[in-house]
C-alpha cells in the first residue's frame, strides 16, 4: 500500500510544476515557460519568506523573542488552511485520474492518501520556508539546545497536517453536500466563498483581540500574545512547550494529534470516497427536449455568452477570481459604516486608506483576473474557436468581457459605498474612480498578454490552470509590480494630483498598448 | 477546393511531420486520406482547418490561402476533430445554436437543419442535457451535426466513424455522399480500408509524412483490394 501511494505521490509530482515538460520535452517554449514559471514562484517565495523574517526580526525587536515558535506555527497554518480551502476538495476529488484508478487494484484508501499527500508535499515546503529564518532568528536570540533544533526540523514537516486535514475535511464537506443538490455547481461556489470568507473573518477577529488589553496587560505583553495564539490555534501550545522548553510530551502529543487526525480523515473519507465521485460526477440527464425556436445572437454575444456559461460551470474559477471584488466591496461597506481609521487597525496597516484609498480599492481589483488562465482554460476544446471563422480580437474580447462583468458591478457597488463615506472634491472622486477603473482594464487585459505567452492546454483538473499555473502566478506578480511602482512615487513626491493622474494616463497607454498586442496574435501558434 | 501546395511541417525539435505533400480536392470529391500511426495525417488536416500553422508551402480553400485570408477559408469549411471534445459545460441544444450564431445561420433555417439531423441520428431528445453527460458516440453525432448545419464546401474529418454506431455511419456517409452531389469537396482522414474504397472516388496514402501514392480509387486498386494495395505500397515506400 505504502508503495502504490508514493508511486501515486510521484505521479502527481511530476505533473506539479512543469517537472516533467522541463525534463522530457522537446518544445523549447514550454521549457522556458516552466522555468518562468519557477522564477515567479521563487519571487512569491522570496516575498513570503521576508514578510517571515522582518515578523521574527521584529519580534526579537520588542522583546518577544519567546513567542516566534508559536506566532510562526500559528500564522502558517492559518495561511496553509485559507488557501487549501479553495482548492483541496476539487484536487481530493478530481474526476479524470479517478476513474483510470479506480478501475485499477488500487484501494479508495491509498488515491485519499496519496491526493492529500500531494496537497501535502507543496505546503511542507512553504512551511519549511517560512519556519526556516525564524527559527534562525529565534536561535540567535535565544541560544536554545541541540533539541530545540532537531524538534523544530521535525515539526516543521508535521505542522501542515493539521490545517490540510481541517481544509480537506471543509472541502469534502462542502463538495458532499453541493454535489447532492439540483445546481450542485451554484451549491459548492456559494458554501465555498462563504467559508473562505469565515476563514478571514476569523483571522481578522482573533488578530483583533490583541487591540482589546488594558493597561496591566501590558505589563505581561508577551504572555497575553501567546495566550492569544493558544485561543486561535491550541496546536500551536503543545508545538511551542516542546520546542522551547523541551516538553516532549507536548511536543509528542503535538506529533500525535497531527498524525492521528490525518489517518482518521483518511479513514473516513476512504470510506465515502467512491459513493462522494460518483454523486458529484454523476450527470442529470432528462432525454426529453424537444425542438423549440432558436433564437439567433451576434458573433460577439454568442462568444461572450458562451465565455460566461463556461466561468460559472466551474467553482474553482468563479472562487479563486472573484474573491478579490468580494473584498473590495466587503472593504467598501466597513469604510462606509464604520469609517476609515477603523478599517485600517483591522488592516494592521497604518495610513493605508487615508493616503492610498484609490490605490488600495485597484489592489482589491488586481487580486486575480480571469482573463489570466482563460485561454489555458479551453484545454481540449481550443480547437473550436481556431477553427471558427472568427478575428482573434472577437474571441480575446469575450475574455476580456468576462472579468469586467465580474469587475465592474464590484466596482461600481463599492464606489457607491467609499463616495458616499469619503468626503472630497470632484478630483479626488474622480481617482477614486478612475484608478480603480483603469487597473481593472489593465489586469483584463494583462491576463490575456500573460496567457498567450505561456498556454497550457493538457491539464486534468481546473485547479492545475487556475491556482498553479505560471500564468496565473505571472499576473499576479505583475499587478503587484504595477501597483508597488506609483505607490512608491507617491511616497516619495507627497503629490496626489501628479501621481494619481499619471497613474491613470500611464495605465490607459499600456493598456491600450497590450490590447493591440494580444489582438495581432495568430492563434495557430498557440498548442 | 482544396489545394495543398508542397507542405511541411516540422514538429519543435527537428522532426518533419508532414514532407512536401502536395494534394488536390476539387469539388464533388470524397478524398479519403489513409496512413498509419504518426504518418502526419492529423497534422495535414489540423494546417488545413487552421489549427496549426506550418513551415512551407501553401493551402488553398475556393482559392484563398488559409494563411492570409482565414476567416473566408474558415466561413466555407467544417471540420470534425477524431476525438469530439465539445463544450462540456454547453447543453447539445446550446452548442449547436452556439455554432449557429457563428457562421450566422439564419435562425429558422438553423432550427429546421438542427431537428432534421438531429431526428436522423436520434439525439434530438438529448439535445436539452448537458454535453458532459453524453457518450462517446453521442459527442460525435453532436459534432457531425454542427458541421452540417451551415453546409460546409469543404468538410474535413478526422477518423470520422470511429465511435460512431453502425446506423450512425450509414447515416454519416449518405450525408457525405449528399454534400458531394450538391457541389461540396469531403477530405477525410481514416484506417477503416473497407469505407475509403466504397466510399472515396479520390485517395491518397501517406508514410512518415511523406505522399505516397494519390489517385482515383478504381485506378489504384485495379481491381485488387485497397488493403492489399496499401500494404503493398506502404511496405515498398
Amino acid at each position: 500500500m505504502l508503495n502504490q501511494i508514493r508511486k501515486l505521490v510521484w505521479v502527481n509530482m511530476c505533473n506539479m510544476g512543469g517537472i516533467n515538460v522541463a525534463r522530457y520535452s522537446k518544445d523549447k517554449k514550454k521549457i522556458r515557460n516552466v522555468w518562468l514559471m519557477s522564477i515567479v514562484r521563487l519571487l512569491l517565495i522570496g516575498m513570503g519568506i521576508t514578510y517571515f523574517t522582518m515578523l521574527s526580526y521584529g519580534l526579537t525587536q520588542i522583546g518577544y523573542a519567546q513567542i516566534i515558535p508559536a506566532y510562526l506555527v500559528t500564522i502558517t497554518s492559518i495561511f496553509i488552511l485559507v488557501f487549501s480551502l479553495l482548492k483541496a476538495g476539487s484536487i481530493l476529488f478530481e474526476i479524470h485520474t479517478y476513474d483510470l484508478l479506480i478501475s485499477m487494484p488500487i484501494s479508495p484508501r491509498v488515491i485519499v492518501a496519496s491526493r492529500f499527500l500531494s496537497i501535502y508535499v507543496g505546503n511542507a515546503v512553504l512551511s519549511l520556508l517560512a519556519i526556516i529564518p525564524g527559527m534562525i532568528i529565534y536561535g540567535m536570540d535565544q541560544k536554545p539546545g541541540i533539541s530545540f533544533y532537531v524538534m523544530m526540523s521535525f515539526g516543521v514537516f508535521l505542522l501542515p497536517l493539521i490545517p490540510i486535514t481541517i481544509a480537506t475535511a471543509i472541502g469534502a464537506i462542502v463538495i458532499g453536500v453541493g454535489s447532492r443538490m439540483r445546481h450542485k455547481n451554484l451549491a459548492i461556489i456559494f458554501f465555498s466563498f462563504a467559508l473562505t470568507a469565515g476563514a478571514i473573518a476569523f483571522s481578522i477577529i482573533s488578530g483583533q483581540s490583541a487591540e482589546g488589553m488594558t493597561q496591566n496587560d501590558l505589563a505581561n505583553l508577551s504572555n497575553h500574545i501567546a495566550d492569544i495564539i493558544y485561543q486561535i490555534y491550541p496546536p500551536a501550545k503543545l508545538f511551542s512547550l516542546g520546542v522551547t522548553e523541551q516538553n516532549y510530551g507536548a511536543y509528542m502529543g503535538f506529533a500525535g494529534i497531527s498524525i492521528g487526525i490525518f489517518l482518521l480523515f483518511v479513514e473516513i473519507v476512504q470510506r465515502l470516497y467512491v459513493t462522494i465521485c460518483n454523486a458529484i460526477h454523476a450527470t442529470n440527464t432528462k432525454n426529453n427536449y424537444v425542438m423549440q425556436e432558436l433564437k439567433s445572437n451576434s458573433i460577439r454575444m454568442a462568444f461572450y455568452k458562451k465565455e460566461i456559461k463556461r466561468y460559472i460551470s466551474s467553482g474553482v474559477y468563479v472562487m479563486n477570481t472573484a474573491i478579490g471584488y468580494l473584498m473590495l466591496i466587503a472593504m467598501s461597506v466597513a469604510i462606509c459604516f464604520v469609517g476609515v481609521e477603523e478599517v485600517e487597525k483591522v488592516m494592521e496597516i497604518p495610513h493605508v486608506l487615508t493616503n492610498y484609498l484609490p490605490f488600495a480599492l485597484a489592489a482589491m481589483c488586481c487580486v486575480n483576473s480571469t482573463t489570466g488562465c482563460s485561454i489555458s482554460i479551453e484545454g481540449k476544446q481550443w480547437w473550436i474557436p481556431k477553427t471558427m471563422p472568427v478575428p482573434t480580437k472577437v474571441i480575446l474580447d469575450s475574455k476580456i468581457m468576462v472579468n469586467l462583468t465580474v469587475a465592474l458591478p464590484a466596482i461600481f457597488i463599492s464606489e457607491i459605498f467609499v463616495l458616499f463615506s469619503v468626503k472630497g472634491d470632484l478630483l479626488t472622486s474622480l481617482y477614486l474612480i478612475g484608478i480603480p477603473l483603469v487597473y481593472s482594464f489593465f489586469t483584463s487585459v494583462l491576463g490575456i498578454t500573460i496567457n498567450l505567452h505561456m498556454p497550457m492546454f493538457q491539464w486534468e483538473s481546473e485547479t492545475t490552470v487556475v491556482k498553479q499555473s505560471g500564468a496565473s502566478f505571472l499576473v499576479l506578480l505583475m499587478n503587484i509590480v504595477a501597483l508597488v511602482i506609483p505607490v512608491v512615487f507617491l511616497v516619495i513626491t507627497k503629490n496626489l494630483n501628479l501621481v494619481y493622474s499619471m497613474t491613470i494616463l500611464i495605465m490607459t497607454i499600456l493598456t491600450i498598448v497590450l490590447y493591440h498586442w494580444n489582438n495581432s496574435w495568430d492563434l495557430r501558434k498557440l498548442d | 477546393m482544396l489545394t495543398i501546395q508542397n507542405l511541411t511541417k516540422r514538429y519543435k525539435g527537428g522532426k518533419e511531420a508532414v514532407s512536401n505533400l502536395s494534394l488536390t480536392i476539387e469539388s464533388g470529391d470524397i478524398f479519403g486520406f489513409i496512413g498509419h500511426n504518426g504518418a502526419g495525417k492529423t497534422t495535414t488536416i489540423k494546417a488545413v482547418v487552421g489549427i496549426i500553422d506550418f513551415d512551407e508551402g501553401k493551402i488553398t480553400i475556393d482559392g484563398q490561402s488559409i494563411t492570409e485570408q482565414p476567416l473566408q477559408c474558415k466561413k466555407k469549411t467544417a471540420y470534425i476533430p477524431d476525438n469530439p471534445d465539445l463544450y462540456e459545460h454547453l447543453t447539445g441544444i446550446q452548442y449547436l445554436n452556439f455554432v449557429g450564431d457563428i457562421y450566422q445561420v439564419p435562425a429558422k433555417e438553423r432550427k429546421e437543419a438542427i431537428k432534421k439531423y438531429a431526428d436522423d441520428f436520434e439525439i434530438t431528445s438529448a439535445l436539452g442535457d448537458l454535453i458532459s453527460s453524453y457518450s462517446h458516440g453521442m459527442k460525435q453525432k453532436l459534432a457531425i451535426i454542427s458541421a452540417l448545419i451551415h453546409k460546409p464546401k469543404l468538410l474535413v474529418l478526422d477518423e470520422p466513424f470511429v465511435g460512431l454506431d453502425p446506423k450512425a455511419a450509414v447515416i454519416l456517409k449518405s450525408y457525405m455522399r449528399q454534400l458531394c452531389e450538391e457541389g461540396s469537396a469531403i477530405f477525410f482522414s481514416t484506417h477503416v480500408l473497407d469505407v475509403a474504397e466504397r466510399l472515396c472516388n479520390k485517395i491518397a496514402i501517406i508514410k512518415n509524412g511523406k505522399l505516397v501514392v494519390t489517385g482515383k480509387t478504381e485506378e489504384l486498386t485495379h481491381g485488387q483490394s485497397l488493403e492489399d494495395v496499401f500494404m503493398e505500397v506502404v511496405s515498398h515506400a
